[in-house]
Formats: C-alpha cells, sequence, structure tokens
C-alpha cells in the first residue's frame, strides 16, 4: 500500500508575524519557513507504517511555488520514498488543494492519506475533509492513536468531549493530530542524500483540475491589541481588585 | 431565504454551541432551521430543545439508530439533503471538533468553499475569521450562492429561549454510509465545569510544579473554575490535550482567566487573549503575560496560590 502525505510549507510557528507597512500583505523579511509540525507528524506516521511493514512506499506531495522542493527534499531526508512537487502560481483556496491532491492519490493508486489537522498560521482545519469528501473515502478525524489491521485502520479520535475509537476500511484519510507521533530527527547522512535526489515536478494544468474558487481574500489586518494592564503587590490586592473593579468574584 | 443550523448535542443534551451558532445566524437573517440529527431516544428531547431558542423559525428532526454515532460522513450526508431542497442562503455550526470535521466535509460535498472559525461577519457575504495564532485578522468574502460558515462559539453569546416554540418536522432520515464504525466513546469524568463553558478558568503553565497541582485544584473548587494548560504541560505528560488551551487546542473567552506560571507565548495566548479579564501570576517580572494582562502579581506559585485559597 502507498501512503500519500500532503505537505504544507509554513512560516516557522516561534516567528511573530507582521504586516508590510503598507498593509499590503505578510511581511515575510526574516521569516523563516519550515514544514507544517502537524504534516512532520503524519509524516512519521506513515514512515513508522513503513517500518511495521503496513505500508510499501511513503509518498509526500506539495501544492505550490518553487519554494515547496526544498520542504520536499527534508520529507525525502526523513525517509519518504517518493515525493511531487505539484507546480502552479495560481491562488489557491482549500477546495482546490484537495482536488489536487484527490487527483495525485487517484494517480498514484494510494491506499491511505495521512494528512495534518491545520496548517500553522491559517489554522483553517479544511484540507483534511474535504479531500475525504471528494474521494468517497472514510474520514478518520483528530487521531491521537493508529494502528492497521489487515484491511482495517483504526483511530483513537479527539472529541469535543472526550475521544472515540473509530475502524473503517482502507482506503481511508486519517487526520493527524499532534500527539500521534513524535517525528524523528534528520541525520546527516540522510541530509545529504536527500540533497542530490531530484524532486519530479508536475505541471497542475496536466491534473485536469477545476481551479475555480468561491473564497477570496478582501483584506488582511492586525487583531486589536489588548494594552496592558496594572502590576499589584500581592495576592490580597489581588482579591481585592477583583471583587470591586471586576465583580467576578 | 432561510439559514441552516447544524445542531450539536451530547449524551441527550443540546450542547451550548448550538444557541450560539443560532446568535451568528441571527446577524445574517431571520428564518434560521436547526438540524437535529440524533438516535430515537433522544431525538425528541433534543428537538423540543433546538424549538425553544430564541430567533428558530423550524427544526427538522432527523431520528435513527446510526446517527447516534455523529459521524462526519452522514451528517453532512443529512445536511446536504436539506440544502438541496433549495429555499437556503447559509448553513453554518460551531467551529468545534465536530464542525472542524463536518462543515469542510460539507463544503466539498457541495463543491464550494467555507469560511470557517469566523468571528465577525462583517456583512452578508464577508466575514472575518483569526490567524496566525490570533494576531491577523483575515477578511473573507464568499460567493457561494449558499455560504458556509462555522463560527467560533468563544464569539458569540448563546441565544436565549423564546415562548413560542417552533414547529418541529420530521425528516425522514437517509441510510447510514457505513463509511466507519464507532467501537467506543469516553467522555472525561470531571467535577468541574468544562474548559468552553467555565465563567472561570485557571490556566497553569510549566511554571506550575507538580507539588502545587492540589492547591491549583483548591483554588479551583473554590472559584467553580475550570482548569486548562498550555502545550508545554501537555509535551511533559502532566496532562493529555483535552485541557489544552491554545492556537492548537481549546480556544476560550471566559469571563476571568487566571494564567499561572504562564510564560505567555504567541500560541497558548491565542486560545486565551478575549477572555474579559486576564490575571497572570508569574515569578518572573518579564514574562510577556504581563503585557497582555489586566492585573499582573509578581511572586512564587507555592506562595501567591494558597495566600489566595486562603483569602477567597
Amino acid at each position: 500500500m502507498k501512503i500519500l502525505v500532503p505537505i504544507k510549507r509554513v512560516i516557522d510557528p516561534s516567528f511573530k508575524v507582521r504586516l508590510k507597512p503598507d498593509h499590503s500583505g505578510l511581511d515575510m523579511a526574516y521569516m523563516k519557513m519550515v514544514m507544517n509540525p502537524y504534516d512532520e507528524v503524519a509524516l512519521e506516521t506513515a514512515l513508522q507504517l513503513k517500518e511495521q511493514g503496513v505500508a510499501t512506499q511513503v509518498l509526500t506531495v506539495s501544492c505550490g511555488t518553487d519554494d515547496c522542493v526544498e520542504t520536499l527534499r527534508t520529507t525525502l531526508a526523513m525517509g519518504a520514498d517518493e515525493t511531487l512537487f505539484v507546480e502552479t502560481r495560481y491562488a489557491m483556496s482549500p477546495l482546490v488543494v484537495a482536488r489536487l491532491l484527490k487527483a495525485v492519490a487517484v494517480r498514484e493508486a494510494c491506499g491511505m492519506v495521512l494528512i495534518g489537522r491545520q496548517g500553522m498560521g491559517n489554522d483553517g482545519n479544511q484540507v483534511g475533509p474535504m479531500l475525504a469528501a471528494l474521494l468517497g473515502w472514510p474520514c478518520l478525524p483528530f487521531a491521537e492513536t493508529l494502528t492497521v489491521e489487515g484491511t482495517n485502520v483504526r483511530t483513537r479520535c479527539k472529541t469535543d468531549h472526550g475521544s472515540e475509537v473509530l475502524e473503517a476500511a482502507l482506503p481511508a484519510l486519517v487526520i493527524v493530530e499532534i500527539g500521534l507521533a513524535a517525528p524523528r530527527y534528520l541525520s546527516m547522512p540522510n541530509l545529504m542524500k536527500a540533497k542530490k535526489k531530484k524532486i519530479p515536478g508536475v505541471a497542475v494544468e496536466t491534473l485536469g483540475v477545476d481551479m475555480g474558487m468561491d473564497v477570496t481574500v478582501v483584506q488582511l489586518r492586525s487583531s486589536p491589541e489588548r494594552s496592558r494592564g496594572v502590576m499589584l503587590p500581592d495576592a490580597a490586592t489581588l482579591v481585592e481588585r477583583l471583587r470591586t473593579d471586576t465583580r467576578i468574584i | 431565504m432561510a439559514i441552516l443550523v447544524l445542531a450539536e448535542h451530547v449524551d441527550g443534551r443540546l450542547d451550548e454551541t448550538t444557541h450560539k451558532a443560532v446568535m451568528a445566524a441571527r446577524f445574517l437573517g431571520r428564518d434560521i432551521h436547526v438540524l437535529v440529527m440524533a438516535c430515537e431516544t433522544h431525538s425528541e428531547t433534543l428537538s423540543q430543545q433546538a424549538a425553544s431558542i430564541e430567533g428558530v423559525t423550524r427544526v427538522w428532526s432527523a431520528a435513527a439508530p446510526h446517527l447516534e454515532t455523529q459521524l462526519t460522513e452522514d451528517m453532512a450526508a443529512q445536511a446536504q439533503a436539506i440544502l438541496e431542497r433549495g429555499g437556503y442562503r447559509y448553513a453554518l455550526m460551531s467551529s468545534s471538533y465536530k464542525g472542524k470535521r463536518v462543515m469542510p466535509y460539507l463544503a466539498a460535498l457541495r463543491n464550494t468553499d467555507l469560511a470557517p472559525d469566523i468571528t465577525k461577519i462583517e456583512n452578508e457575504d464577508t466575514f472575518v475569521r483569526p490567524v496566525y495564532a490570533g494576531s491577523l485578522q483575515v477578511v473573507e468574502r464568499l460567493k457561494s450562492a449558499v455560504k458556509l460558515l462555522s463560527v467560533r462559539a468563544s464569539a458569540f453569546p448563546p441565544a436565549g429561549l423564546q415562548a413560542q416554540a417552533a414547529p418541529i418536522e420530521t425528516l425522514a432520515p437517509l441510510p447510514p454510509t457505513l463509511a466507519a464504525r464507532r467501537l467506543e466513546h469516553r467522555g472525561k469524568s470531571t467535577l468541574r465545569p468544562k474548559l468552553s463553558r467555565a465563567r472561570i478558568v485557571i490556566g497553569c503553565g510549566l511554571g506550575v510544579e507538580k507539588k502545587e497541582m492540589p492547591n491549583i485544584e483548591k483554588l479551583a473548587d473554590k472559584l467553580g473554575a475550570a482548569i486548562g494548560v498550555t502545550r508545554a504541560v501537555v509535551d511533559e505528560g502532566m496532562a493529555t490535550s483535552d485541557y489544552l488551551l491554545g492556537q492548537t487546542g481549546k480556544i476560550i473567552a471566559p469571563e476571568l482567566y487566571i494564567a499561572v506560571g504562564i510564560s505567555g507565548a504567541v500560541q497558548h495566548l491565542a486560545g486565551v487573549k478575549d477572555s474579559k479579564v486576564i490575571v497572570a501570576v508569574n515569578k518572573d517580572p518579564n514574562a510577556p503575560i504581563f503585557q497582555i494582562a489586566d492585573y499582573g502579581v509578581v511572586g512564587d506559585v507555592g506562595e501567591v496560590i494558597p495566600a489566595l485559597i486562603e483569602l477567597l
């Protein structure tokens, strides 16, 4: 079985983002780009399934501009067998990304998709369920554990009130929570080997996908900031102020 | 043109997120239909609860054994069947874990985009949501004929009750999609209020040592507060991710948030910065949390918390 792991390139979540002075977009100067942490966990999970003999191949894919190649190279250094770069300069909504990923999953005859819950930064939580719907595969959302037995995949999934265990027949799509696996460290020899590999690209036009979108970004703006309050000397003053100023306690 | 709200419930009770989603719907129009999908045992009670939410004009009730498990595929298919009848301008639910899986799935079934996790409705087709751990907001416009939204529950107050209940109409349930089977489910058993509903929440960071936890719990009990934690605490194995507050966990807006031993990383603040009043207790006077706290106390957790318990 081949596992597809979609990879998104995101701004390092530890960096504080800013707008350009003219508010026309994000100020990308001094920003570091990394593989989306959730996707790293998804890839690690796929690699472990391969090591267990459940999967035979792990394929990573990214949609976007040339910059994605660097992130895809990291997936090869981690241990992915193959990678595919879907090259496009068009703006893409989450549904367009899901359509592209569906085309890849079908073309590559994948038996499972492991996808991160959200892209850090945009935090939309959209592509996973959309891709499951487009493929018509069972959607196992927010998985914190995962096992494959025979032709079934079983996950413990986070819910609003606790958790549940879901089981579905393959092919299936699993949405990965951050706690599912701990991504491995990259070794220098593997990094060097990955540097020499060619990253195959596919032009978006060849996938025959509708690139139309129903959503447009009107504006990106700063959130209103909370202002700094007062420092109090001790617990007694705090209780007094909470009682008189806020009346919450 | 009507608005469809997908109801959420647990253990036979309507979740407050439904009331909040209805409130969001009231900003969009006056004809609000609630879709209740449940097993036969709970269906009637839940439908009655939905019918009495202020602003609701009709309840669609679909009852079937398989709807108890609330699988993504079944819920989305049932909602899609109603939308296909026509007459709807919007469909929405809260951006809970359930909403985060059902709404995008429904959007893809309808071959349309979604405005997810919105905190504000600018006008009939333009919506605001926080991005980058809440440091920025993106304003998005949807052009689909039926606009799909998920709304951040903490950003909308719950709708109240109405004296005249809305009519309830039974809907033939669709057969199960059989996409997945639920083998087991469990809720958290806790005597404390739920994080998403608590008036007061105490957040614990790595500055809270294990030996301080009994005192934190004592303080929470005195205040009737829920307890949440930061990512670092989850990573240390001191709490499960059910209690995680922040960009990758729960997003809350209680009346009072007490951050104890929390430095104030932007990922954590994303989950709590809309709290009405924020109190920070930290021994490091330079901790970033003090920059957004309404009241700060610099001090040792081991001393300040017992003092608070004493005073309350």
